[in-house]
């Protein structure tokens, strides 16, 4: 690989990304192969065979709400973004897409703008379609490391480096000594995108001091949290963003051995990461001598075996080696001792996919987004009971009101927000009314909470807090390796009392019980898993004490949430008698004659709430 | 190399000065203070997972104090330790009590029960049948670590983790050397010595047991002394009796010298 190469690749590129014929690219990431796009691929490739038209596989355009979505491009005219689809739907537009027309029918938006370099390929705007920067959605988002998903082609190379890829690897490669590297990165504030925050440059410069025959680089892409899916999306929309990363990483600590630890569960993630870096292999740009230069370096993929735990960094590192992943106490830190007793420097694919963007956009550039001590973007996964579930890019000390509302349209039919729950299990539930509080490391840090890797699930006045801790303290209870005592015991121990709370059985002195075991748990654990566990159990104490206090005290769950806590009760006001509860209750649970008030008979209802979905009038209540 | 570097940490008050990266619980030793344990062995690297041995760290500003497992933790250049402060010893106390909804019979947890006041039935109990097992894994270690056998390790992970034999078939590693037995502080691993075969049943084992040429009776496994045999030069016939006859005898000149 050379200069005259990587220029050739991007005309390559920028042919293939706006072709002389007209284009379609499904969006295939694992969200939208699971909405259903596999079948629109494939109607597509068969009504496509004879065609001139390009048919191209994407990754995630960010909005899986509204999968499966495809993008259409006319030569001369803004790719289309189409949601919603259906193979009967596509069968309906495909006429016109076939003509160069593209039609408002499921349109969502037209990619046009900076964001796409639209503007330099003197692209017109496609007729009756909304803009990118009118979609609520998209218009406060800013997206740096998200910047070609759902755009690009994420197995052609070329359309990478059309878009700016690895011309910052050349630059370094060829210009700039592994020190000036860390200097920059450490100038740009770029923090840890997993879960931790540390100051990545710092992180490498450490590791550069530490004398050393070998070092190594490695990506986690062990993301377990229930619902966040950053990383997946990521790596399967521009996996080679996260690899000139690490190589850039490489070179800066001087490493010629990089593993990627991705998790099993996540096929298509590894099936991308293999065909990328065989591709990177092939164009000389992993191997020996890359640029010419004297650096050699290569990355071996570790699939992580589904242990939530391995995500922590001494116990991928134990995974790694062949040994059980579980922790070991870091008074020598990884970075000074970690893989095979190595050096060793672990970002997380989002911190990796920052680093070239830090060199691409300058330092001067990078810092204006974010905040004083968080700089940058950092890319959620929005989901629960908001509009648009997804996954979005922010500028760091974007309010959480702004990203629930404004980006992620809000909590659907006129239900009132509750709750935020951010960083994962182990992070904590921010209530609404510190929504206007900025989210960055600290800010987060500050109210019980943690960034961790970007969840934010969004709970509604419906929500029980006591089950939402419950929930988060199940998955933790199941995912402890089991090494010490408070994790392993404690967290069973709190979830005990949580479970006799959500089922009315709580003791008098299960709140000072639960918070005296938080106390020991947070405090004497071995690793973060343990330490941070009780979060959920401690934010939720913190801004819903009341909620607590009914559960123990009053054996009342008012959200309606914890079944054995509330019955179903028929209002005599209410009622019409329509027969339509009645008629569905699975127990023969509800009597009544038509127009007259109708009863529910506790012996035999069962709560599975029905009586209550169905009915029309609000008669049915939960007391 | 230089000299080794030494660092002055404060115990309870008590001034010393140790080898940097010493780790508190030996500090705290050298000065006396006595600082419960049960996963710690002085023959093993300690891996701080009973967390039991909790101690109040505060660092030389002054500014920062947390909790942190002593048998692991590195002396540094002025921190000051307290072990026995009204946190440590909550923590303590809430570590014995969770240990003991799983193993309430084991006598050691009983005793630090009586002294930390923890209550036996605070929280739900755990049912692990007849098995005092509060896995410290100082079996598996030492089996690991020391003897070398790896006839034992940990399955599964959180409250379901247990030490099982390699895939919970009864393999043919474990030696009967017993060491696991010896080091486990609750007696939570059960074995019959009988005249033919030593046994646990937990794992599997069943092994045949060598007898004595001299006295008659068993002694050890027979696997024992064949892995001891190929370690040790000492003349066969030596092999064939128990300790005691062989210290018996062992007199230089007779055909039971040591010496080859």
């Amino acid at each position: 690989m050379n200069k005259e190469i990587l220029d050739g690749l991007k005309q390559e590129g920028l042919k293939a990304i706006y072709p002389k014929g007209t284009k379609i690219s499904v969006q295939m990431g694992t969200c939208g192969r699971a909405s259903g796009a596999d079948e629109i691929y494939r109607m597509l490739e068969k009504e496509l065979k004879d065609s001139s038209i390009i048919l191209k596989k994407t990754g995630c355009l960010g909005l899986c709400e509204r999968e499966p979505m495809l993008n259409v491009f006319i030569p001369g005219q803004n790719p289309v973004v189409y949601v919603d689809l259906k193979p009967k739907i596509v069968a309906e537009l495909l006429p016109f897409w076939k003509k160069g027309e593209t039609p408002e029918k499921n349109s969502l938006m037209q990619l046009n703008g900076k964001e796409f370099q639209t503007n330099k390929k003197g692209l017109k705007n496609a007729p009756g379609i909304k803009k990118y920067n009118e979609i609520p959605f998209y218009k406060n988002q800013q997206k740096i490391v998200l910047g070609n998903c759902g755009f690009i082609d994420p197995d052609n190379i070329a359309e990478y480096v059309a878009r700016g890829g690895f011309s910052v690897l050349y630059d370094i490669l060829t210009n700039k000594k592994p020190e000036d590297v860390i200097d920059t990165v450490d100038s740009s504030g770029l923090r840890g995108r997993g879960g931790g925050g540390f100051p990545a440059g710092k992180k490498w410069r450490t590791c550069r001091n530490v004398p050393a025959k070998t070092r190594y680089v490695i990506c986690n892409a062990d993301e377990g949290d229930p619902g966040a899916y950053m990383d997946r999306t990521i790596i399967e929309g521009d996996p080679f963003r996260v690899l000139e990363g690490m190589i850039i990483g490489a070179y800066a600590v001087g490493s010629s051995n990089g593993y990627i630890y991705v998790r099993a569960e996540y096929p298509q993630a590894v099936e991308t990461l293999k065909r990328s870096i065989n591709i990177l292999r092939e164009n000389s740009l992993l191997g020996k001598h890359i640029f010419g230069s004297d650096f050699s370096f290569d990355i071996q993929i570790n699939k992580g075996g589904g242990a939530f735990v391995c995500g922590e960094s001494t116990a991928l590192m134990a995974s790694i080696e062949g040994k059980v992943g579980e922790p070991r106490t870091k008074h020598i830190h990884t970075v000074v001792s970690g893989l095979h007793d190595c050096p060793t420097v672990l970002n997380n694919v989002e911190t990796w996919g920052n680093v070239p963007a830090i060199f691409s956009m300058g330092v001067n550039n990078y810092t204006k987004m974010g905040t004083k001590g968080s700089k940058g973007t950092k890319v959620f996964s929005v989901v629960g009971n908001v509009m648009n579930n997804g996954l979005v890019e922010v500028p760091m000390g974007m309010s959480l009101n702004e990203i629930v509302n404004d980006v992620a349209g809000g909590v659907p039919e006129g239900k009132k927000l509750k709750a935020v729950q951010t960083g994962g299990p182990s992070g904590g539930c921010i209530p609404v009314a510190l929504m206007d509080t900025p989210v960055d490391f600290d800010e987060l840090t500050k109210l019980g909470s943690m960034m961790g890797s970007g969840g934010l699930i969004v709970m509604d006045e419906n929500s029980c807090m006591v089950e939402v801790a419950r929930y988060f303290l199940s998955f933790l209870v199941e995912e402890s390796c089991g090494k010490c005592t408070p994790c392993r015991e404690g967290n069973y121990q709190l979830l005990k009392i949580l479970e006799r709370l959500t089922k009315g059985e709580a003791r008098s002195d299960d709140m000072e019980t639960l918070e005296e075991l938080c106390h020991t748990i947070q405090n004497a654990s071995l690793c973060a898993l343990g330490k941070s566990a009780p979060s959920p159990v401690l934010s939720t104490i913190k801004y819903f004490r009341k909620e607590y206090e009914e559960h123990i005290h009053d054996k009342k769950c008012n959200a309606g949430v914890c079944k054995a806590l509330f019955e179903y009760e028929i209002s005599t006001e209410n009622c019409t008698g329509c027969k339509l509860c009645l008629k569905n209750c699975p127990y023969e649970a509800i009597t009544g004659k038509k127009d007259e008030v109708h009863i529910i008979h506790k012996d035999k209802c069962t709560k599975c709430g029905i009586c209550f979905d169905v009915c029309t009038f609000d008669a049915v209540m939960k007391v | 190399m230089g000299k080794e570097e030494l660092v002055k940490v404060t115990i309870d008050d008590q001034a010393i000065k140790v080898p940097k990266g010493t780790t508190l619980l030996k500090a705290a030793k050298k000065l006396g203070i006595d600082i419960p344990t049960l996963c710690f062995h002085e023959s093993l690297p300690p891996q701080g997972s009973c967390r039991l041995c909790v101690v109040e760290i505060t660092d030389k500003t002054g500014k920062w104090t947390w909790i942190d497992a002593s048998c692991v933790y590195p002396a540094s250049e002025g921190l000051s330790v307290k072990t026995n402060s009204p946190s440590v010893v909550k923590h303590r106390k809430t570590i014995i009590e969770l240990l003991l909804s799983k193993a309430p019979n084991a006598e050691i947890l009983l005793n630090l029960a009586e002294k930390y006041g923890a209550s036996k039935t605070r929280y739900t109990a755990i049912d692990q049948g007849e098995s005092n097992c509060i896995l410290c894994a100082l079996c598996v270690r030492t089996c690991n670590e020391i003897i070398g056998s790896h006839a034992i390790g940990t399955a599964e992970r959180g409250v379901h983790k247990k030490v099982i034999s390699p895939f919970n078939i009864a393999g043919d590693n474990c030696i009967g050397c017993t060491a696991c037995i010896h080091v486990c502080p609750t007696g939570a691993i059960k074995s019959k010595i009988g005249k033919e075969s030593f046994e646990i049943e937990d794992w599997g084992v069943n092994l045949k047991m060598a007898t004595c040429s001299s006295c008659k009776k068993p002694f050890a496994t027979a696997v024992h002394l064949e892995k001891l045999k190929s370690q040790v030069n000492l003349k066969n016939q030596l092999w064939e009796m128990c300790p005691e006859c062989r210290r018996s005898a062992n007199k230089v000149g007779t055909s039971y010298s040591p010496i080859i």
